[in-house]
């Protein structure tokens, strides 16, 4: 089951955010709750980089690439242009960085990036893409 | 991690939709000579095609990364050789050589034979100033930046001014680090 979906630019902000399953909101505003999540993510990302055993440059540079609970995953995927995507589902799901990948890959890139008229640095607001990533995320087996 | 950036530019180009090249020379073509109506000055001119390469690089990026399955670079050098051998490639059908790297290995040389873009063209004596192709220089800076590199690209020598070849000097300024958001709270 997927539960919902994050994504942020560079600059921290929350560029989409979609809600297929989530009925409890911990949150008043949408805004804190990606503000939080946003703020976890990259302080996780930071730690991930210090705790690491080995030296960078010996294969030891570590991507974070999620974290798991009993109830939920959280797959997380950022891209060398620091796109950043977070997924939820639930514990039992697969791994989902080819369908983020994918999502970046095909709809990000040809309806965002390629949008002269979509700004880079504002919340997305095509149509195309928030109903192709509608189609694509509940089409996938992990949905249910 | 050895990897055939030949190869990898080939495949990219050859996965990208194509356009006919005349087209898109005489729509670029179009534009300087608008710019060029426009302002008049050539510096400004140029000055325009590269904030207007810089603009296409922020979004050209994203689908360089999705469609040419480059890894991560690990140096600057690494960098460059991408730059050439798969962006340039990827996008505008012809790869150029990297050279001339400075002492420090923050600068480099991109070389290029040949420009599908200059198909035609003949700079005339009153616009001897104009960098025809400054908007590569923008789109390799506006690129770059999303990838956490500033850099400075300049056209150091073109064939449309007689020189032999077209040469971009691109230096690395700062490499820039992960900024978290001001709290406006």
């Amino acid at each position: 089951m997927i539960f919902n979906l994050y994504m942020f630019n560079r600059e921290g902000k929350c560029l989409f955010y979609k809600e297929w399953n989530r009925p409890r909101k911990a949150y008043k505003k949408p805004e804190e709750d990606q503000k939080l999540v946003y703020g976890m993510l990259f302080s996780i990302k930071s730690i991930v980089q210090k705790l690491s055993p080995k030296a960078p440059s010996h294969g030891g540079a570590p991507r974070f690439l999620g974290f798991r609970t009993d109830v939920y995953k959280l797959h997380y995927m950022e891209t060398q242009t620091g796109l950043r995507f977070a997924l939820l589902t639930d514990a039992a799901a697969d791994d989902m960085h080819d369908e983020l990948r994918h999502i970046h890959a095909h709809y990000y890139v040809d309806f965002v990036a390629k949008n002269p008229l979509q700004s880079m640095s504002d919340s997305i607001t095509s149509d195309a893409f928030v109903n192709h990533v509608n189609k694509y995320i509940t089409s996938l087996n992990s949905f249910k | 991690m050895a990897r055939n950036l030949q190869r990898a530019g080939e495949l990219a180009f050859a996965k990208m939709e194509k356009i006919n090249s005349e087209v898109l020379t005489l729509t670029y073509g179009s534009i300087v000579a608008q710019l060029v109506k426009d302002y008049e000055d050539v510096e400004e001119v140029n000055k325009q095609l590269e904030m207007m390469g810089y603009n296409m690089g922020i979004r050209l990026v994203d689908e360089f990364l999705a469609k040419s399955h480059v890894g991560s670079c690990q140096s600057f050098r690494d960098s460059a050789e991408v730059i050439a051998k798969v962006g340039l490639r990827m996008f505008l059908g012809v790869s150029a050589t990297v050279s001339q790297w400075s002492q420090d290995g923050n600068e480099f040389s991109l070389v290029m034979e040949e420009n599908p873009l200059h198909e035609f063209v003949d700079i005339p004596e009153h616009l001897r100033g104009l960098y025809y192709c400054n908007i590569l220089c923008g789109v390799i800076r506006g690129a770059l930046e999303m990838l956490n590199m500033r850099v400075d690209a300049q056209y150091v020598r073109c064939k449309l001014r007689g020189d032999a070849h077209s040469e971009i000097r691109v230096k690395l300024i700062e490499i820039l680090e992960d900024q978290y958001p001001e709290d406006d709270e």
